[in-house]
């Protein structure tokens, strides 16, 4: 009998398992004093660009976002607490829809701003819609929302850069391969 | 599909997707309906203040990281001398924090006797840890206020007011001309902490002041009305804990000067 090869294979998912783990310490350790909505998303899209990038498999972000959001739930890193799930699910599955898009080249600083800023915005985006069902009206949800897009867009944006230099370099020191498999 | 343009067409994408959140945010609280505001019942300060309640002046400022104008919309004017009151609201807005439940605004009800020129209304909220004090914008966008002219004859001096000296760390602490309990900061019944933190401006355009809950960013009013009302709203996710008023006026007022001032919570959410 054949045996079902697993979809990602167990480097691949220790890989990916501690670039969630890193998203949830990044969190944790840097508390920058910016007062800017969306200033996390330099460091927070990094793990996942990278994770997405050497693992190259629709998908990748997703699990990333899932656990770095069962890892947020835990410690109790913001006041959405399970919800935070949805949060971290949204930047993941954002970024694997942009790794399909540039066919996984996150190495290139263009598709790395554009995956960082598109999984920052995607977050604001849950982030926003999980406080109008809590209750928030929308009118506060809306007032301010051009500058918080503009922000989420620049951090995630600067985000995808540092990731997609982090992986040329990679690449480039031959610690990874564009083709892994 | 080339790679160029894949990443030109994300970019297209991104840049829509920005221009429709600009759009929503400067036209997009017209298309919202929100929930009829409510007064919760009793006045949280009623009080009459005299014109020994201006304990600061004269001076061309009022506390900000660097000193900020008063006039509305105006940085500091070396030939403007304002006599300063801090009156201590005993409540404070709540804007959009998931947090709470209770969203709403502090809705501030005036009247004035015998008022002697321009008298200019400015806010602060208190905070704590290392997030600076809030107040409403002084110059730029969104920047507002809230202005009476009185045509009383100018009174000859204000004996109680000394002025304020600039702060080398961006701290001041002031008396506030009602009584109140003593805040958190375990500082007397008649004194509050206003802390400021680089960058500069920062704490600025956090709480506003609205002619009128339709407009919660607020806007600069202008009136020779002696009595009337506005509102204190707050949009960021941290409008401090404690409220003060700021009136400030621009020449020493009449013995007879008045002024009453009422607060309230209005629930908007």
């Amino acid at each position: 009998m054949a045996i079902k090869k697993p979809y990602f294979s167990l480097y691949e998912i220790a890989l990916l398992s501690l670039c969630a783990a890193l998203i949830v310490v990044l969190n944790t350790t840097f508390t920058l004093p910016l007062n800017v909505p969306g200033h996390t998303g330099i460091y927070w899209v990094v793990p996942v660009i990278i994770g997405v990038g050497i693992v190259k498999k629709p998908g990748a972000g997703t699990y990333i976002g899932f656990v770095s959001g069962i890892l947020a739930t835990l410690f109790g890193l913001n006041t959405l607490h399970i919800l935070n799930l949805f949060i971290y699910l949204a930047m993941g599955g954002m970024i694997d829809l942009v790794g399909l898009l540039f066919f996984y080249r996150l190495d290139h600083p263009a598709a790395g701003f554009i995956a960082g800023a598109a999984g920052n915005l995607a977050k604001m985006v849950v982030n926003y819609t999980l406080q109008t069902f809590l209750g928030i009206p929308a009118v506060f949800i809306i007032i301010g929302i051009g500058t918080a897009s503009i922000s989420h867009f620049i951090f995630g944006g600067l985000g995808g850069i540092i990731a997609a230099l982090v992986l040329h370099r990679l690449l480039k020191a031959g610690v990874i391969s564009r083709d892994e498999s | 599909m080339e790679f160029r343009t894949r990443v030109g067409l994300a970019l297209v994408l991104l840049g829509c997707f920005l221009g429709a959140m600009v759009a929503l945010d400067a036209f997009g609280e017209a298309f919202f309906p929100q929930n009829a505001p409510v007064v919760t019942p009793g006045a949280l300060i009623d009080q009459v203040f005299t014109r020994a309640g201006f304990q600061y002046g004269p001076q061309t400022w009022r506390p900000g990281y660097n000193p900020l104008g008063i006039d509305p919309g105006q940085d500091v004017l070396d030939n403007e001398t304002w006599y300063l009151m801090y009156i201590d609201l005993n409540a404070t807005p709540v804007s959009g924090d998931p947090n709470v439940r209770k969203i709403g605004s502090v809705r501030l009800t005036y009247n004035f006797t015998d008022l002697a020129g321009r008298a200019v209304f400015h806010v602060y909220g208190l905070t704590t840890g290392t997030h600076p004090t809030r107040t409403n914008r002084q110059v730029g966008y969104n920047h507002c206020g809230f202005v009476v002219t009185g045509n009383a004859t100018a009174g000859t001096s204000m004996p109680a007011a000394t002025p304020l000296a600039i702060s080398g760390i961006h701290q001041y602490t002031v008396a506030i001309s009602n009584n109140q309990q003593a805040d958190y900061n375990g500082l007397t019944a008649t004194t509050r902490t206003f802390s400021f933190y680089p960058p500069a401006g920062s704490g600025e355009g956090a709480l506003h002041i609205a002619s009128s809950l339709l407009n919660r960013r607020g806007d600069v009013t202008e009136t020779p009305d002696q009595g009337g009302s506005f509102y204190v709203t707050a949009t960021g996710n941290d409008p401090g804990n404690d409220l003060l008023l700021l009136v400030a006026v621009d020449r020493p007022q009449p013995d007879g000067f008045g002024l009453r001032v009422r607060s309230e919570f209005v629930r908007s959410g």
